[in-house]
């Protein structure tokens, strides 16, 4: 369970990401965040995976509260969480297997181990015959789809995706909808921020809608209601 | 960690001019603190011999022919410095001595004749600082036309040998320095380098040892490869010396150099290597990599 009491998160600069705001998402759900840029949707996956803190307000990541935790146990908790980054951060001198790979090597894997898995969630996501591939030979929406690869490697508890639709066109785009949806029904917590409204309304899943770090709807449904 | 040990090898693949630059400055300095080793080692054994030699030698005139007419001197020897010996060495092996010395000259030997050569008297002590008594006893001995005296050549050696391993000291700490900061650099503009790589290590979740392991292999194998590379270097030069020293260094018992030896000069040397090398990337991963 992930749960966000009174967060309120302020940018050195003076920018008022988050302010005041409580959310609680349950394991096994699939959670949209819409809202415009600087809503704080990104702000919110930030701080779930422990890469900001909060100046207030407490976030509990199952037992985790990561105002308290270091070290050791940000590791543990990192473990648990997938992530799809809105700028991806795919390694340029990797191939897309290695990339995948990573995510299973810091687990401890054994070589074996990690090159079935690797190639199990390359498959998952479509792109079985490209794992030699580097970064620069794929196209927007194989991108997407490997960094999902990625964030599923080790099977993480809950996957955090920003924007994976953000670059694709629309056919690419509900590919990789489909597949998020997918994992979900396999039993992983997805937290999806996006602000397209198709996918959010053909999926009719919980929608968190921000607005200037503050939540203005939660509820199950459409983009906008 | 056989993940980790390909991670290195990729980071010193892909920049092999840093791999090589640092491996060179290991070399150097593994080579210039080994070849101290060597000296310092071989030194001491010299200095063991000749302190081990005769020390002082009288040398009587002709009037002394066998042992009994020094009884007492020997005698008054062995009371004042009981742990001393002595040899008498007659005008006949005297004689002996510098034929078999000379066998490759017969010149030489034609010129001399046992009448010729003094017979003498050769003490040993175990330490350089009984020498003045027994050579003061000695050149008061009725007989004695003379007395050769090793303490002044002795300490002599020792004062050398002194400053030649404080100079190697002072190039060694130098050297290890520069290896340090070498080390230190190359690998903090790798972590700078692979800035991206350690942030994306971090978000899915690698510990801080996953993250650093290869970087402080990386400076264990620098010194590592140092240590081999110049070992192998002054092993090679032994090799190729040894034919051309015995004839004079033969009976030091230094050449030749024991192979087994040799080996445990290259564990050593590989432990102070791959120490100096984990220090240098510690320092690097210290400083560039705290969080």
């Amino acid at each position: 369970m992930i749960k966000f009491e009174n967060v309120s998160k302020k940018f050195p600069d003076g920018t008022v990401a988050l302010e005041d705001l409580t959310l609680e998402i349950n394991d096994g759900e699939f959670v949209f965040l819409v809202g415009p840029s600087g809503a704080g949707k990104t702000t919110i996956l930030k701080l779930i995976l422990r890469e900001i803190l909060p100046n207030s307000g407490t976030i509990l990541v199952d037992e985790h509260d990561l105002k308290k935790i270091s070290g050791g146990k940000v590791v543990q908790l990192r473990r648990k969480i997938g992530c799809v980054f809105q700028d991806l951060k795919l390694l340029p001198d990797r191939s897309i297997l290695e990339n995948v790979a990573l995510s299973l090597w810091v687990l401890g894997k054994n070589a074996r181990e990690v090159e079935a898995e690797s190639k199990e969630k390359l498959e998952l996501v479509g792109l079985a015959g490209k794992g030699d591939f580097f970064p620069a030979q794929l196209s927007g929406g194989e991108l997407q789809r490997a960094a999902i690869a990625r964030a599923l490697a080790g099977n993480p508890k809950y996957l955090l995706a920003d924007e994976p639709t953000g670059n694709v066109d629309d056919e690419n785009g509900w590919k990789i909808v489909k597949i998020l949806e997918k994992i979900n029904e396999d039993g992983t917590t997805v937290v999806m921020a996006t602000h397209n409204p198709e996918f959010v309304d053909k999926l009719h899943k919980r929608v968190v809608r921000l607005k200037d770090g503050k939540i203005i709807s939660d509820r199950r449904g459409k983009y906008r209601e | 960690m056989p993940h980790q040990l390909t991670v290195t090898w990729q980071h010193m693949r892909r920049s092999p001019y840093q791999a090589a630059a640092a491996v060179m400055i290991m070399t150097l300095t593994m080579f210039v603190g080994i070849s101290f080793l060597l000296l310092s080692l071989g030194s001491q054994r010299l200095l063991s011999y000749l302190e081990q030699k005769p020390q002082v030698i009288a040398f009587f005139n002709d009037t002394v022919t066998s042992a009994d007419q020094i009884k007492e001197v020997v005698e008054k020897i062995i009371t004042t410095n009981p742990s001393v010996t002595t040899k008498f060495i007659s005008k006949e092996e005297a004689l002996k001595i510098y034929q078999e010395r000379n066998k490759a000259d017969p010149l030489l030997l034609e010129l001399v004749t046992a009448n010729t050569l003094p017979a003498s008297l050769e003490v040993s002590a175990k330490s350089v600082a009984d020498l003045p008594a027994i050579y003061e006893i000695l050149k008061n001995t009725a007989n004695v036309e003379d007395v050769s005296y090793q303490k002044d050549v002795v300490n002599t050696l020792i004062s050398v040998l002194d400053k030649i391993r404080k100079g190697g000291l002072a190039l060694i700490i130098f050297l290890v320095t520069t290896a340090l900061f070498t080390i230190l650099t190359i690998i903090g503009m790798k972590i700078s380098l692979r800035k991206d790589e350690i942030e994306v290590e971090k978000l899915v979740g690698a510990s801080s040892g996953f993250v650093r392991g290869p970087f402080l292999l990386e400076g264990f194998f620098y010194g590592f490869f140092g240590a081999v590379v110049s070992w192998t270097i002054i092993y090679g030069i032994i090799l190729v010396v040894t034919p051309h020293l015995l004839p004079f260094l033969g009976g030091l018992a230094i050449l030749p150099v024991s192979p087994v030896f040799m080996l445990e000069v290259l564990g050593a040397s590989v432990l102070a290597g791959g120490i100096v090398g984990v220090i240098g990337s510690f320092l690097a991963v210290w400083r560039y990599l705290k969080n």
